[in-house]
């Protein structure tokens, strides 16, 4: 791993991202929503604007930044809300057992046999838009893998013999799924989490672009991108740099993930007997 | 295959269908009540009661309940706000399109994906598999969304050759399709290529090299029919995928089919439409997961006894 340099340019990059993100403020030359009629659509490398600007004259670099907050903040919130109510209910379901195990099983195939992005659509539907309500939308994009993991992992570790004398020592079953069965499969889960972040922004993106997501004066990358399109006979960099910026960051993540796994995932070295 | 295993699998299908159609019914409970919707906002209190009566929502919810179950079976899913007609007439006249969309893109995706995941897995950790899998990875990054537009830009905008939007030009579905597929080609790749290693490991691939069996040979009768098992699988999830991505694909293509309809409709909150749309991919999805259930089941017998024996992963 120490010399794979896709691997370190793909953490560099996000590192990069994420320091953007949190400075947005401080890095910003212009407030995100500044209008300035007078340098409307000025391509990228006009002084005073690195990125150019959009038809109202807003800085594309002060936008992109903003939208990289937004982003990177529904991903990382997402992200925590699938794996905290679907390791929940895994877990649950392995300490339950019986009807409660049923049920919860039932769910998962159920959530696994549909695409989530028409589940989200529905719900937009019925609940109508606001910032919060899409935030816990697609946080539970992806909940089913993490509680089948947890559910299986759990199963399979209760009957380690280190439980066996936690329970002999007479520890209450929260303590033992909580603090020791939970840290020992944390490893796999955090894997799981890796491969589920870029899902996550692809979501947000994908729904933000068709003018569901996040709704103006605020930006996310998918927004910006949404609201480019509209100009790429013309001017190219509108779409360009967010596009960009979505693809690279789902790379990276993927890439991450990816190695990731292949280093814990026992059953990734495989012989071959066909020469 | 045993019945055990086609009866659970048939009960489960049947379990997730109730489930996505009992939220749908408290969920359009949920959004408001449908006499205050459609009415004026003065309208007179008799008229409210007359259609409160006529739509029977002053009966029990259990009442209503079974009878939602009786018209959403016969296809009656209410009517459109915004179009004042049948939302199940509305879906079905733009079916068509999406599922050639869908067709088109699964070709896409099985002519690209299947070749390249075999020869990645038969010309492992070569520049031919790290070439394959770069792609694949790239194509699982790129979103739909973006793809569109960068295809767009290039055969549209730059070159010319390709219409950018509509249908009605007899190449426009090239671009979409091309759009669609190509992300689905590279997850099948990996499937695919994990699959055929999978495979050429089994001890039963020795013993026909043992036996002095060609490669050729081994590859075609050993490796390649048991990759296809879990390739099946995978394909199955696939089309669910392709639902979801079809549905913002024509968005950006805007391509006359029912994705483009469940955008539109999920912004104006037509919710008959919305609730048509969301039934319709419930029931298809269900469907295609029975089916590769149980062509599971018939494709390797083992399964089917352990999962009949109700053993879970």
């Amino acid at each position: 791993m120490k010399r794979d340099i896709t691997f370190w340019a793909a953490v560099a990059w996000l590192l990069l991202v994420a320091v953007l993100a949190a400075g947005a403020d401080l890095i910003a030359p212009y407030a995100p929503d500044a209008i300035d009629l007078r340098a409307r659509l000025a391509p990228p490398g006009t002084p005073g604007h690195l990125l150019g600007t959009d038809h109202l004259g807003r800085d594309m670099f002060s936008r992109l930044l903003e939208g990289l907050r937004l982003t990177l903040l529904i991903a990382f919130v997402g992200t925590v809300i699938g794996a905290i109510v679907g390791t929940a209910l895994g877990l649950l379901a392995a300490k339950a057992g019986g009807r409660i195990d049923d049920a919860i099983v039932a769910l998962i195939d159920a959530q696994a046999a549909l695409p989530f992005l028409i589940l989200a659509l529905g719900a937009l539907a019925i609940f109508g838009n606001s910032l919060a309500l899409f935030l816990i939308i697609v946080g539970f994009q992806g909940w089913e893998r993490y509680a089948r993991l947890a559910r299986g992992l759990a199963l399979s570790g209760r009957e380690a013999p280190y439980v066996e004398a936690l329970r002999h020592l007479g520890a209450s079953p929260w303590r033992i799924y909580g603090l020791h069965i939970l840290p020992n499969i944390a490893s796999t889960l955090i894997v799981n989490l890796t491969l589920n972040f870029p899902e996550t922004i692809l979501l947000e993106s994908g729904l933000s672009f068709v003018g569901l997501g996040i709704q103006p004066p605020l930006a996310s990358l998918g927004s910006l991108l949404g609201q480019g399109r509209d100009y790429l006979m013309t001017t190219w960099w509108l779409p360009a740099f967010p596009g960009a910026a979505i693809f690279l960051i789902a790379l990276s993540v993927a890439i991450v993930g990816d190695r990731l796994r292949d280093r814990f995932d026992p059953t990734f070295r495989r012989v071959s007997h066909v020469k | 295959m045993s019945p055990r295993y086609a009866f659970l699998a048939i009960l489960r299908a049947a379990f997730t269908l109730w489930l996505v159609v009992s939220i749908a019914f408290f969920a359009l409970r949920l959004s408001g009540d449908p006499v205050d919707q459609i009415l004026p906002d003065d309208a007179p209190p008799e008229l409210i009661a007359h259609y409160t009566e006529a739509w029977g929502l002053d009966r029990s919810l259990g009442a209503q309940y079974a009878s939602f179950w009786r018209a959403a079976a016969a296809g009656d899913l209410g009517q459109s706000f915004v179009e004042r007609r049948d939302a199940a007439d509305m879906v079905m006249e733009r079916l068509p399109q999406t599922l050639r969309l869908m067709g088109a893109s699964l070709l896409v995706a099985l002519a690209i994906g299947l070749p390249a995941g075999i020869l990645s897995a038969l010309h492992r950790n070569t520049v031919v598999d790290r070439g394959v899998m770069t792609f694949a990875v790239t194509g699982h990054a790129l979103p739909n969304f973006l793809l569109g537009i960068l295809l767009i830009w290039l055969f549209a905008v730059i070159l010319g050759w390709l219409p950018s939007s509509g249908r009605d030009a007899p190449f426009s579905i090239v671009l979409p399709a091309l759009t669609l597929g190509t992300a689905y080609a590279g997850a099948l790749a990996r499937y695919t290529r994990g699959a055929v290693l999978e495979a050429m490991a089994a001890p039963h691939v020795l013993a026909a090299r043992a036996r002095g069996h060609g490669r050729r040979a081994i590859v075609m009768h050993e490796v390649l029919p048991n990759a296809a098992i879990p390739v099946v699988t995978v394909l199955g999830f696939m089309i669910g995928g392709l639902i979801g991505g079809a549905t913002i694909t024509e968005s950006v293509f805007a391509w006359p089919g029912i994705g483009r309809l469940l955008i539109n409709a999920v912004a104006l909150r037509d919710f008959a439409v919305v609730q048509t749309i969301v039934l319709l991919i419930t029931a298809s999805m269900v469907t295609v997961n029975l089916a590769v259930d149980l062509a599971y089941g018939v494709l390797d017998p083992r399964v089917g006894a352990a999962r009949a024996r109700g053993a879970r992963s």
